[in-house]
């Protein structure tokens, strides 16, 4: 299997939160303040991705901008050429005087992950009742600032419940764009968290039921499928795509992602947080090293199963290209009798 | 026990040869010029 042209790539500052999110996996590591990425484990990783070729960079955590060298990273990235994009739950945006140096800093991209739609919604999900407000603040300081930036929702169970809440409160923050995600499994200690994680015909319901409260919004926006395609009926993907609001595959699929964690280790997948592929320092230490350790018969063995079809169907279906068989982490929890659908009739 | 290991144990997929590569479908936000793709966000 040839590597890909291009990687994009993760880093992890931290699992360190200013929220407490009830369904979030860095409640295992309990939102470990010690686990701040060193100065010298980035500096480490700068230099290997400077030896690559890298579409984006993204800074994730935890929450990456309560790093205490947030500013001094992006900047070192943004010297070595990288285009850099942010994950956060943008609490810290409510300051404007905060955003402004986060831009000179060289972050070109801010992606707001919200998680609900009410001062309520945050107080039962993330354990603060003041964060709403600061979102809300900080959604239209950064939609004044002019920066790339779109309100990214990971539906799970609770958030699930109060979707046409959130959309309004989307649509009253002045947002452009807004993307919907939905819970994928995590792995920890070997098992599936959460344990109650929403099958596929359950998410594939959740969805059918937001789309036309997002069309009705007006809004502009994208959904994220992450389950196999035969979940849904064949006019729906169409649907989608047709109104340029699908999107799907994986970087784990396409092996085109680096993913870093605070120690150093590199991922396949930050839901696989325990089971790393390799370390910075060890296994590889720049560009040149990484396309060896990618070349080394384990990685390429699992990059090449990556993109293998999981079942028969999957072979023989017109979906596969777009679709893949959802996300791999599926495919680790359960098995095809639960994993594939029938593609549903209208109404099915 | 890294992930080459654990898909090795616990995959339940088949690893049939793909007719082709998966491409997956990605919008490119015209009013943020963010691409929105499968971030393993936190």
């Amino acid at each position: 299997m040839s590597l890909p042209s291009r990687f994009n790539a993760w880093i992890t500052l931290n699992r360190a939160c200013n929220l407490r999110c009830k369904w979030c996996y860095a409640a295992s590591t309990q939102f470990a303040q010690t686990s701040n990425m060193s100065m010298k484990t980035f500096s480490q990783i700068v230099y290997v991705l400077s030896g690559l070729p890298i579409g984006r960079v993204a800074l994730i955590g935890g929450e990456p901008t309560i790093h205490p060298e947030f500013w001094k990273m992006t900047r070192l990235l943004k010297e070595a050429g990288a285009k850099v994009a942010l994950v956060t739950n943008s609490i810290k945006f409510a300051d404007v005087g905060f955003l402004k140096q986060t831009i000179n800093a060289g972050v070109s991209g801010i992606m707001t992950s919200l998680k609900g739609g009410s001062p309520l919604a945050y107080l039962e999900g993330t354990g603060s009742s003041s964060a709403f407000s600061k979102v809300t603040r900080a959604i239209r300081n950064i939609e004044d600032s002019g920066i790339p930036h779109e309100v990214s929702i990971t539906a799970c169970e609770s958030t699930m419940q109060n979707f046409a809440e959130i959309v309004e409160a989307v649509k009253a923050s002045g947002v452009q764009y807004f993307s919907v995600d939905t819970e994928r499994p995590v792995m920890l200690k070997g098992g599936l968290e959460p344990g109650n994680f929403p099958n596929c015909p359950k998410i594939a319901a959740f969805l059918m039921s937001a789309y036309p409260v997002l069309v009705q919004s007006g809004l502009n926006f994208c959904i994220k499928v992450s389950i196999p395609f035969c979940h849904f009926p064949e006019g729906f993907i169409q649907q989608l795509r047709d109104g340029n609001h699908l999107s799907s595959g994986c970087q784990m699929i396409n092996g085109s992602g680096l993913i870093f964690d605070p120690t150093g280790n590199l991922l396949a997948c930050n839901h696989l947080c325990e089971n790393p592929l390799g370390t910075l320092g060890i296994d590889f230490s720049d560009g040149e090293g990484y396309y060896a350790f990618r070349n080394r018969p384990d990685l390429a063995s699992f990059y090449k199963g990556m993109g293998t079809c999981p079942n028969q169907r999957c072979v023989e279906c017109e979906h596969w290209t777009l679709c893949g068989g959802g996300c791999r982490l599926h495919w680790l929890c359960a098995g095809a009798d639960e994993l594939l659908g029938q593609f549903l009739k209208k109404g099915g | 026990m890294n992930a080459q290991e654990l898909f090795a144990r616990k995959y339940t997929g088949s690893n049939l040869e793909a007719p082709a590569p998966v491409t997956g479908c990605k919008v490119q936000s015209e009013t943020s010029g963010m691409i929105c793709d499968c971030d393993p966000d936190e």
